[in-house]
């Protein structure tokens, strides 16, 4: 089974790491945390914190364009031209290719995060030694954990976008429902604290149990949002850290999980 | 010719499109630039929404709001135009989104509390901001030193100033000026002295070049007042009595010349004869403001 | 020894939101012998590809149709450990190489690595990609498509070896090597399952021949059945199939 899945994941990973759109997601990303050093002087005194938002949001970005360009291409890719037929056509059961294209997908992030946060590094050295009078409260553990969190949170956005794939026959549905998903997860716990301090929106009993099922069901991606806490060197806790990585963990195999089951049953035409 | 032309009509077609752009191009940015002068208006979009759309770039979004908080009120200082009440509701309400987005953006507050209390008087809300730092920073001196600072010089309340004072010496990093500050404003210490230091310590800490340009006029006025009231208290001493104008201070040779402005106004002696006040009121001259010190 | 047995094997396909049905295989029954060459010939929609897809294991037969490959389900995906398969107009992966294309096909059917390699190149000698096996398959014809798809069907030395139209978009020197190919998979005791409607190929190699028309199978003949000639035989039994 190893040797299986490491295969199609090898596959997956090269097809996608050949494409052309990850060299101008790159550069995107890598104008975006040089631009920090320019817009920076700007700013007045917090640079460390500015300089921070924006490497963190450039390698966020980056993320989010791959997940929604370059992943759901990858699995969409499969079924319209049939490339699925050559996988499949091997021993390797459905559950296998779910979890073999999830692992090769990962692997692609992963490695997206180490080339961008390496920049990041580099970018966020050159910002301290110009500016070391402004660069404070800065310290690297949490950039680098918040990096961490955020790559959890890709786990999560894509194990949602290979359980969208499996469901529907096209990318472009999964690519509206996984952003939906995206933005909602997001924004959840936000809302949902909003509607519940509000006193004078009040609420009927069928609506705040609709609120509450979306809680439980929707992915809460907020809690992998490290990049404040970073920004102003707030210490993240080990515990934190490792209960989000069981959260991220946990739901992206219950995603996986049943993207397997479903897509057992699904006929390939 | 005609034949060259014919060859390469492409090419003589994009030449005399972009002779045609370059023409536009001025015309165009010249009405732009007329509209956005009529029409520009710092705007905020609610916390509520902007907290929402902004997912998960919640930061990045808020350095773009307070970039544009800066070089709004750059803009405005720097084009002397007259300051407006909406434009100090524009400050209050940006500070407030910003600080919703990154609760801990210590800038925001601080610029928010600088433009509201010099630029406005409106010390409510600078403190209103104040205190939200202070919820969320609850360790950070600077939030009672600031609030403090805002309750005796402004609102020369030196009984809630001193009480915030104190407030901040007991927490961790509060420099060693604080508690002997907070000491002389209950014994009714002048204000001015406390101003300078204020400003002395902003400055050095401000890396924006144009807000350290404000700051650094504001201390230089706060100095010549200082140094204008301590000669008035000299020649009293030397002559018994109050002089009536700075003229007399220039005759009676304690001072050599009166110095300028460096918001251009006119300095003179208030009607209690001990104040040095001046006409353009800490601003440039131009802004009609009838509050300030 | 029979390695494939399909048995009253009928697939119906709803489509639409009216759920209007289809029924693209109906009742087939019919088993392949170990080391055979099987073609399966019949016009496009005949219900050829679906019979392979579900042997497959790409879709699922209707209830009560079995398929049995070597004793397991086609659910099982052990039952494709030693089966090679060549889909209809192969398409891969843009971004890979032949020669990464080739490596996936080899380990993920657990080729020894030493043998991979070896497998791998005289492949790609004998189907006149060893040239361009460093380039990436966006760039090949369809001709070098589909010898890749062959090439990759074959790679891991499998027992069966089943082909979706291995003709198609091939030109005569392609058919050609093909044919070859499929004469040497039979030498070496292959067994080979494919469907074709070029008649004269399918005459040329197969040991067995089943016609189908219309989603059912009309006639399974072997080898020396035929003497009047493949075309004659076919338009016969599906011409049958009209009078009736």
């Amino acid at each position: 089974m190893l040797n299986r899945l490491t295969a199609l994941m090898i596959l997956t990973f090269k097809e996608g790491v050949r494409d052309r759109a990850l060299v101008g997601i790159g550069l995107f990303s890598l104008m975006l945390m040089g631009a920090s050093l320019v817009v920076i002087s700007l700013f007045m005194r917090e640079l460390n914190k500015v300089a921070v938002d924006v490497n963190l949001s450039a390698i966020t970005f980056a993320g989010l364009m791959m997940t929604f360009f370059v992943s759901i291409n990858l699995m969409a890719k499969d079924m319209d031209k049939h490339t699925i037929y050559c996988v499949l056509s091997k021993p390797i059961s459905r559950s296998e290719y779910i979890w073999g294209k999830f692992l090769g997908i990962m692997l692609l992030i992963l490695a997206a995060f180490v080339i961008l946060t390496g920049c990041s590094t580099l970018i966020l050295l050159i910002t301290k030694t110009f500016y070391s009078q402004w660069f404070v409260a800065f310290e690297w553990l949490p950039f680098y954990k918040a990096v961490y969190t955020e790559l959890l949170m890709f786990a999560v956005l894509n194990a949602m976008v290979i359980f969208f794939s499996t469901i529907t026959t096209s990318s472009f549905i999964t690519l509206l429902f996984s952003l939906s998903i995206y933005i909602a997860g997001q924004t959840i716990e936000e809302v949902v604290l909003y509607l519940k301090t509000q006193p004078n929106i009040a609420l009927s009993g069928f609506v705040e149990t609709m609120i509450d099922i979306c809680q439980y069901i929707l992915p809460n991606l907020a809690v992998f949002d490290m990049k404040i806490n970073a920004a102003h060197a707030l210490p993240i806790s080990w515990t934190y850290l490792a209960c989000v990585t069981a959260y991220g963990l946990i739901y992206s195999s219950i995603l996986l999980v049943s993207a397997s089951l479903i897509f057992r049953k699904r006929e390939l035409m | 010719m005609i034949g060259f032309i014919k060859k390469n009509n492409h090419l003589v077609c994009l030449f005399f499109l972009l002779i045609l752009f370059g023409f536009l191009w001025p015309l165009l940015s010249q009405f732009r630039k007329k509209f956005s002068d009529i029409s520009y208006i710092p705007y905020t979009t609610p916390s509520a929404i902007s907290k929402v759309i902004s997912l998960e770039f919640k930061g990045i979004v808020s350095d773009f709001f307070f970039l544009k908080m800066i070089t709004s009120i750059g803009d405005k200082v720097g084009k002397h135009e007259n300051l407006s009440k909406r434009h100090a509701d524009y400050i209050y309400q940006s500070s407030d989104i910003i600080t919703d987005l990154d609760p801990y953006f210590w800038d925001a507050y601080v610029l928010g509390d600088m433009t509201l209390s010099w630029g406005f008087s409106d010390i409510e809300r600078a403190n209103a901001l104040l205190i939200k730092a202070g919820k969320n920073r609850p360790d950070d001196f600077r939030i009672p030193y600031y609030i403090g600072f805002n309750y005796f010089y402004f609102l020369k309340d030196n009984v809630s100033g001193a009480k915030y004072l104190m407030k901040a010496s007991r927490l961790p990093g509060c420099p060693s000026f604080i508690p002997s500050l907070a000491a002389r404003l209950f014994a009714k210490a002048h204000e001015i002295r406390a101003a300078i230091v204020f400003l002395d310590e902003m400055l050095k800490k401000t890396q924006n070049q144009q807000i350290a340009k404000q700051l650094s006029t504001r201390l230089k006025a706060l100095v010549i007042v200082d140094f204008l009231e301590s000669k008035i208290v000299e020649y009293n001493t030397r002559f018994g009595k109050q002089p009536r104008n700075l003229l007399e201070l220039v005759e009676r040779k304690i001072i050599k010349g009166i110095p300028e402005d460096p918001y251009g106004g006119q300095f003179y002696i208030a009607s209690d004869g001990k104040r040095v006040f001046t006409t353009s009121r800490l601003r440039h001259v131009g802004d009609n403001q009838n509050t300030g010190m | 020894m029979l390695l494939i047995t399909i048995e009253s094997l009928s697939k119906t396909y709803t489509s639409g939101m009216m759920r209007k049905k289809k029924n693209a295989v109906s009742d087939v029954t019919l088993s392949i012998e170990s080391g055979t060459v099987f073609g399966i010939i019949g016009v496009n929609g005949a219900g050829k590809s679906s019979i392979l897809k579900m042997i497959l294991g790409f879709i699922r037969p209707d209830a009560g149709g079995t398929i049995r490959i070597a004793g397991k389900k086609p659910e099982d995906p052990a039952s494709r450990q030693y089966i090679g398969y060549l889909p209809e107009n192969p398409y891969f992966y843009d971004h890979l190489t032949a020669e990464e294309l080739l490596t996936f096909s080899a380990a993920s059917s657990r080729t020894p690595l030493i043998t991979m390699r070896e497998n791998i190149d005289e492949l790609l000698k004998q189907t006149g990609l060893y040239e361009v096996r460093k380039n990436k398959l966006r760039t090949y014809s369809k001709g070098m498509t589909q010898r890749a798809g062959i090439c990759f069907a074959l790679v891991h030395d499998p027992d069966i070896v089943i082909l979706d139209e291995p003709m198609s978009g091939l030109d005569p020197l392609g058919r050609k090597m093909v044919i070859d190919l499929i004469g040497d998979l039979k030498k070496k005791g292959k067994t080979i399952l494919f469907c074709s409607h070029i008649l004269n190929d399918v005459e040329r190699v197969c040991d067995q021949i089943a016609i189908m028309h219309q989603g059912q199978l009309k006639g399974l003949f072997k080898k020396d059945q035929i003497q009047s000639g493949i075309e004659d035989l076919f338009l016969k039994t599906i011409g049958h199939a009209h009078a009736e």
